[in-house]
């Protein structure tokens, strides 16, 4: 058999336009699979058809597509795999679109975002809170440390007043009223100046006032009036007294009494 | 230049292999892929029968409801996927004027009075997309050209064609033949 000249014959033309009866269809493939000079002429007449129908292309109207897929039922809108095919195709299929690992990192940044969100709300409800207990907590520091600073400056000039040359210290017990009370006169023989401390008498009150005296040549001699209540850290400023054996407290009523009260005396020193 | 159409052709038919698999599942993405793609080429051809563009439409419509609802008619033993659809759309185009029976005696009447008329008088004005080919047509002689319009456009066989017009077979066959080359020279 002549293969080219069975290629002239035009029957690969025949075959291609499909105008061969079944039985020359078979022959046609059997014989193009022994021959390929014969696949090859089928192979170009097919591309020559292609390149006949490209050159002799004419759109059909868009509306024509639109109904066919409706007729089909296929909606084009809502096919996911449309954009994607063109790109499938050329790739052998391999082409993943990056959108939906986009839309799934966008998800757990939000989650990411809101679970934040409520572990600071938490810490700074927390921080909030601690914040109020340390203002209070400073408060009572600073009153704390007001009162102490307080004493310490009465404890300061305390110091100051004792300090001098020529104290003497009286200490005065307690009687029958009070045997616990306790008191102490600091006496300056220099300066004639009298202290008083009376940290540890009971307190008086309001209708009374205690009245220091001073026991001059047997006599009593008023010294002055005191209150005791609160803090009675500071020393307290009695009158002067040049000279004097004893002194003693008496519970006297407010204002002191020209004479001392000898039943209500609490507390008594002899120098 | 004559290179680029030969990396088109590859690209296409390495294409194919994949499109088809996505036919024979029925992936409605492959159906709008093979419409995006061959629908011009395919109209092209029907309306050059069936003159009209009505009629037309009703063909590339059912060609392509046929394809969808039927793809397992197609096998490879029917040559490429345009290959089968020209054929198929060419077919049915000439059964649609048949059936219609725009003439009576269609054979004998058309084909001696219309054979040109098609592309040299209604086609230009009608048709211009497809100007491209009429180009081409035009530059093949006048007896193979006859031989192009009778097989591609009437979908005559080429012993009607001997028979119809008294050319003895051999002549038909190897017009048929060069035609075909000449087109590719001219195309490709």
């Amino acid at each position: 058999m002549n293969i080219e000249n069975y290629i002239s014959s035009g029957i690969i033309e025949a075959y291609v336009l499909d105008q061969l009866t079944e039985q020359e269809r078979k022959e046609v493939q059997i014989l193009a699979e022994k021959h390929p000079e014969i696949r090859q002429a089928i192979d170009e007449t097919e591309e020559t058809l292609f390149a006949m129908g490209q050159a002799g292309s004419v759109a059909p109207p868009g509306s024509l597509k639109k109904d066919l897929f409706y007729d089909l039922g296929i909606d084009l809108k809502q096919n996911p795999e449309n954009n994607n095919f063109t790109e499938e195709v050329r790739n052998d299929g391999n082409t993943q679109s990056f959108y939906p690992y986009l839309t799934a990192a966008a998800s757990i940044i939000a989650i990411l975002g809101i679970v934040l969100t409520f572990y600071y709300r938490g810490q700074w409800v927390e921080s909030e809170q601690r914040l109020s207990a340390l203002y209070a907590q400073n408060e009572t520091l600073a009153q704390q440390y007001n009162i102490v600073k307080n004493q310490s400056d009465q404890y300061a000039s305390n110091m100051e007043i004792l300090r001098q040359p020529g104290i003497e210290n009286v200490p005065l017990e307690g009687l029958e009223l009070s045997p616990d009370a306790q008191a102490m006169v600091h006496w300056n023989k220099n300066t004639n100046e009298v202290y008083l401390n009376a940290k540890k008498m009971p307190a008086n009150e309001v209708a009374q006032q205690y009245q220091l005296w001073a026991i001059v040549e047997g006599k009593p001699v008023d010294m002055g009036v005191f209150d005791v209540g609160g803090d009675m850290t500071s020393l307290l400023k009695m009158k002067s007294v040049d000279k004097a054996s004893a002194f003693a407290v008496t519970l006297e009523p407010r204002g002191g009494s020209e004479n001392p009260t000898m039943e209500k005396m609490y507390v008594i020193g002899q120098i | 230049m004559k290179k680029q159409p030969k990396i088109i052709s590859t690209a296409i038919k390495i294409s194919e292999e994949v499109l088809i698999k996505e036919l024979q599942a029925k992936k409605p993405a492959a159906l709008e892929y093979l419409y995006d793609n061959y629908s011009s080429a395919l109209y092209g051809v029907i309306i050059r029968i069936v003159k009209s563009e009505s009629v037309a439409q009703e063909v590339l419509n059912d060609i392509f409801m046929k394809v969808w609802n039927n793809f397992s008619a197609y096998d490879a033993g029917k040559g490429r996927l345009y290959t089968w659809l020209v054929n198929i759309s060419r077919n049915a185009s000439i059964d649609k004027i048949r059936s219609k029976e725009i003439k009576k005696t269609f054979k004998t009447d058309l084909v001696s009075d219309n054979v040109h008329a098609i592309d040299h008088s209604n086609s230009h004005t009608l048709y211009t997309d497809g100007i491209g080919l009429e180009k081409v047509l035009d530059q093949l002689p006048e007896e193979l050209r006859f031989i192009i319009d009778q097989m591609y456009f009437k979908g005559y066989t080429q012993t009607e064609i001997a028979e119809e017009f008294s050319i003895p077979l051999g002549t038909v066959k190897t017009r048929a033949r060069t035609a075909m080359r000449e087109l590719r020279a001219l195309l490709l």
